[in-house]
């Protein structure tokens, strides 16, 4: 591993998308949840004034985790955006439902209004938590894209290899290894994402919301495992073909890396390519595994917090075993090796990722801090009764 | 045409004419809430905080389409248009990570701050919530103009081979970011956000004085914008000239389409009307300003200036790109920029003439009913100035930088739409075109719903929640 600046960027990236899981994921988690732990009208009003003062803030990791992705890994970007157009499309479709349903449902007193933005709620967030999945599970495995130079076209760059409808349906293909492998990842986030919606409702609120979080988080929490256990075991099976090895220049690696992945080379074969440093890897998932069983702990005595903070462990390791796993590949081919897109044959140049770098130090902890103080500032528990008050009070203004 | 780019093309503009509709007043707007939240603290007047509660609300339905539609717009770039995106993606995508960085974080976050925080947090965080919130969504304008400025006039970049293919690389950080380009487009886009929102205020105003209801709220809320406004619109013309001067110079062909400027002319005159057949190069019907030269003073500063016609243009732009069409469509180019220019014109009248009645406002009839219908035409406005600017640029994606009025300084790096589009199929592109069309126009007819249900209401004592 070197302290290079595709390096540094792909560690920023990552903690861009962990960012946006772990603030967005609990929101996410308490749209999927707001069906089940809210029954009447005010505890629906309840859960989603859990994450009202927060939401839109935590969906702008999603756009700066785009935008950065852009700006420091054009090459992805470009590849990624335009190969995964309808999934994501479905994506953006979703969370412009999700956006709209918390603006509006409350703002007609109608029941059927509200019933109609209570299934676009739950629907749009379980979906995201699910395609996000799908797309991360789809990445790691390898997916269909070819480097145009190769054949000596200099402007389309990365492009998928399959076209529409294959395309598209192969990303959730049980008989395809990556569309599998995609499902099952995107199982275990939805799973992740209501653990984490658990946490944040036993945090902010009390009463009956709070005790059925907890209930549903008991129920969660095994499943979870299993899946983790599951994708985990399947990524070691994970390997790729080379089918020119002259043509592995085009990933443009730093010389004793290249020489270290042609050292694990059998035959045509890259094996265990998400693998190469186990111990590193091993160390992560053992404390992303520990901290799963923290949370339990946590919910089990409801301790919001703790749970919480357990949660987001959970994530941030299992996250960075993924990326270390992957590194330096960040969309492996599934049609050669030497098709994928590395860290060092999708950045931008040097002046860019070191001008993105300043302005990455400067602002990241300020946005963290002021993200934070917010957080501190609306922290205070809520309930159906104390929302009646909040309401009583504010019409005698 | 193709028709993957077609599709591509009007999804494009569709997303940028939705998240168009929403942007504008969400600049505006949260500005003069912050104005009214501000006389409250200040003069512990109870109707102060009243207005900054019912136009915050108005802006908060209004905001969140802003956001839903400016995601979709960000990720059309990776998704409609990769070629584009990895040719400018180590310049272009720069403004829009820090536009996310800096600009959004600031306005989401404390905009939750500022709606919900009444008498929940101290008054001095609360105010100063409702300004960051004002501030970070003129700074995401700024970022992402920063952004469009470069396609329009890229500076600070060469190209380079890299392993993957040819791109822009940049060459000079500063040079982007301070593009004169990319700096009149932000004052531009921001006072016309400003104006529009003022438009509204005074728009809903009307709506109220004229059926004589919280006539104190809202004959101090049309004092208020009618203030901004002025300032705005005067604003807005001002730099609105310095913004055509730049477009003069560095996009010679957009100027002349805008202006139906087919023949090399000195001494130039402004056409009040025109329309043009493209194919003859030449224009049917034109009817001139009575004053001369006026076009190349506007333009050069000088009566006598020398402005290239399109005809030169585009002898010139083949003999150094190749066969093609260089000129944008002249009809809707110019008459989509003359129609904003006669509007930015009468936003300044209408202002003016409501200042000038308004110690009886409430009983000015005639000016009220002219301010209530006048609200679509701030829209119209601000979606003509986007067309104008983007039809204008065709057909390049990336204009090739040019300056001078007309010297190509960096050929290499223009880059045409028709080159920019992703591989899709058509059934891709068709799928998501219709159904982010059925959704926009769902948003929009609910949004406007909401906001005439709300503003018609007129200021209520209510909690603030989901």
């Amino acid at each position: 591993m070197h302290f290079d600046l595709p390096t540094i960027w792909a560690i920023l990236v990552t903690i861009l998308i962990a960012g946006y899981i772990v603030t967005d994921g609990f929101d996410l988690g308490v749209g999927i949840l707001h069906g089940i732990v809210a029954k009447t009208d005010i505890e629906k009003r309840v859960t989603i004034n859990a994450i009202g003062p927060v939401w839109d803030g935590n969906e702008v990791w999603f756009i700066t985790a785009g935008g950065a992705a852009f700006a420091a890994f054009p090459e992805l970007y470009a590849a990624l955006f335009s190969s995964l157009y309808i999934a994501l499309f479905v994506v953006l479709l979703a969370l412009i439902y999700r956006a709209v349903s918390f603006e509006f449902r409350s703002k007609e007193e109608s029941e059927g209004w509200r019933k109609f933005w209570d299934q676009s709620i739950f629907w749009s967030s379980l979906l995201v938590a699910l395609l996000i999945g799908v797309a991360i599970g789809n990445i790691l495995a390898g997916i269909p894209i070819k480097n145009s130079v190769i054949e000596g076209d200099v402007l389309h760059g990365f492009v998928y290899a399959e076209k529409f409808p294959m395309s598209f349906i192969n990303l959730v293909n049980p008989f395809k290894f990556h569309g599998l492998f995609g499902l099952l990842v995107g199982v275990t986030t939805v799973l992740f994402i209501i653990m984490h919606g658990v946490s944040w409702l036993i945090w902010k609120t009390e009463g009956s919301i709070a005790e059925r979080a907890r209930s549903v988080g008991m129920k969660v929490w095994l499943p979870f495992v299993i899946m983790y256990v599951i994708c985990t075991g399947l990524a070691y099976t994970i390997s790729f073909k080379i089918g020119n090895p002259e043509n592995l220049k085009y990933l443009n690696l730093p010389q004793d890396m290249m020489q270290q992945i042609a050292s694990m080379v059998q035959g045509n074969v890259l094996p265990h390519a998400l693998f190469r440093f186990p111990v590193i890897e091993l160390i992560l998932i053992v404390l992303a595994a520990l901290s799963a069983v923290g949370w339990l702990l946590a919910v089990k005595n409801m301790k919001g917090g703790q749970a919480f903070l357990f949660s987001t462990l959970t994530f941030l390791f299992a996250g960075f075993a993924v990326m270390f796993g992957a590194y330096p590949l960040a969309v492996p081919s599934s049609i050669g090796l030497e098709h994928s897109i590395t860290i060092y044959n999708g950045c931008s140049s040097q002046l860019t990722l070191t001008v993105m770098l300043v302005a990455a130090i400067i602002f990241t902890p300020i946005v963290i801090a002021y993200q934070a103080w917010v957080y501190k500032m609306f922290l205070f528990k809520i309930s159906p009764e104390s929302l009646k008050k909040e309401i009583e009070e504010a019409a005698e203004h | 045409m193709d028709f993957v780019l077609l599709v591509s093309r009007l999804q494009f503009a569709m997303t940028a004419f939705f998240h168009f509709v929403f942007v504008p007043l969400t600049l505006g707007l949260s500005t003069l809430s912050a104005i009214m939240l501000t006389l409250h603290y200040a003069t512990g007047k109870e109707i102060y905080r009243d207005m900054a509660k019912f136009w915050a609300k108005l802006f908060a339905i209004n905001f969140a389409l802003g956001v839903a539609t400016g995601l979709v717009h960000e990720f059309e770039f990776g998704m409609n248009w990769s070629v584009y995106s990895r040719f400018v993606g180590d310049i272009f995508g720069a403004p829009l990570a820090i536009e996310g960085l800096l600009a959004f974080f600031m306005e989401s976050t404390f905009m939750g701050v500022f709606l919900f925080g009444w008498d929940k947090v101290p008054k001095a965080v609360h105010l100063l919530a409702a300004w960051l919130s004002s501030i970070g969504s003129n700074l995401s304008a700024l970022w992402i103009l920063v952004a469009n400025g470069w396609m329009q006039h890229p500076v600070g970049a060469k190209v380079e081979m890299f392993v993957a293919g040819k791109r822009a690389e940049l060459s000079d950080w500063w040079a982007v970011v301070f593009n004169p380009v990319a700096d009149v487009k932000f004052w531009h886009t921001a006072t016309a956000g400003m104006v529009l929102s003022a438009v509204f205020v005074l728009a809903v105003s009307a709506y109220h004085l004229l059926r004589k209801q919280h006539v104190e709220f809202f004959k101090k809320s049309a004092y208020i914008a009618l203030i901004f406004g002025l300032i705005a619109s005067i604003g807005e013309v001002i730099i609105g000239d310095i913004h055509a001067h730049e477009v003069a110079k560095t996009q010679p062909t957009k100027l002349a389409a805008m202006e139906a400027l087919w023949e090399t002319k000195q001494g130039a005159n402004i056409l009040i009307a025109a329309w043009a057949d493209q194919k003859a190069q030449k224009n049917i019907i034109e009817i001139p300003l009575p004053i001369p030269g006026l076009l190349s003073f506007l333009a050069t500063h000088d009566f006598n200036g020398k402005l290239l016609g399109a005809k030169d243009l585009q002898n010139m732009f083949k003999a150094k790109f190749g066969p093609g069409e260089y000129i944008p469509p002249v009809n809707f180019v110019f008459w989509a920029f003359h129609i904003m220019v006669y509007l930015g014109f009468f936003f300044v009248i209408l202002f003016i003439w409501g200042l000038a009645k308004y110690r009886n406002l409430e009983n000015a009839t005639g000016f009220l009913k002219v301010a209530l219908y006048s609200l679509p035409l701030p829209y119209i406005a601000c979606w003509l100035g986007w067309a104008t600017a983007e039809v204008g640029r065709q057909p390049w994606i990336v204009y090739p930088l040019t300056d001078d009025y007309g010297k190509i300084l960096l050929p290499e790096i223009g880059l045409k739409t028709a080159q920019a589009v992703s591989p899709l199929t058509n059934i891709e592109v068709v799928i998501t075109y219709i159904i982010f069309l059925a959704t926009f126009t769902g948003l929009a007819i609910a949004d406007f719903y909401l906001l005439s249900k709300f503003a018609s209401k007129g200021p209520e004592k209510e909690a603030e929640l989901y």
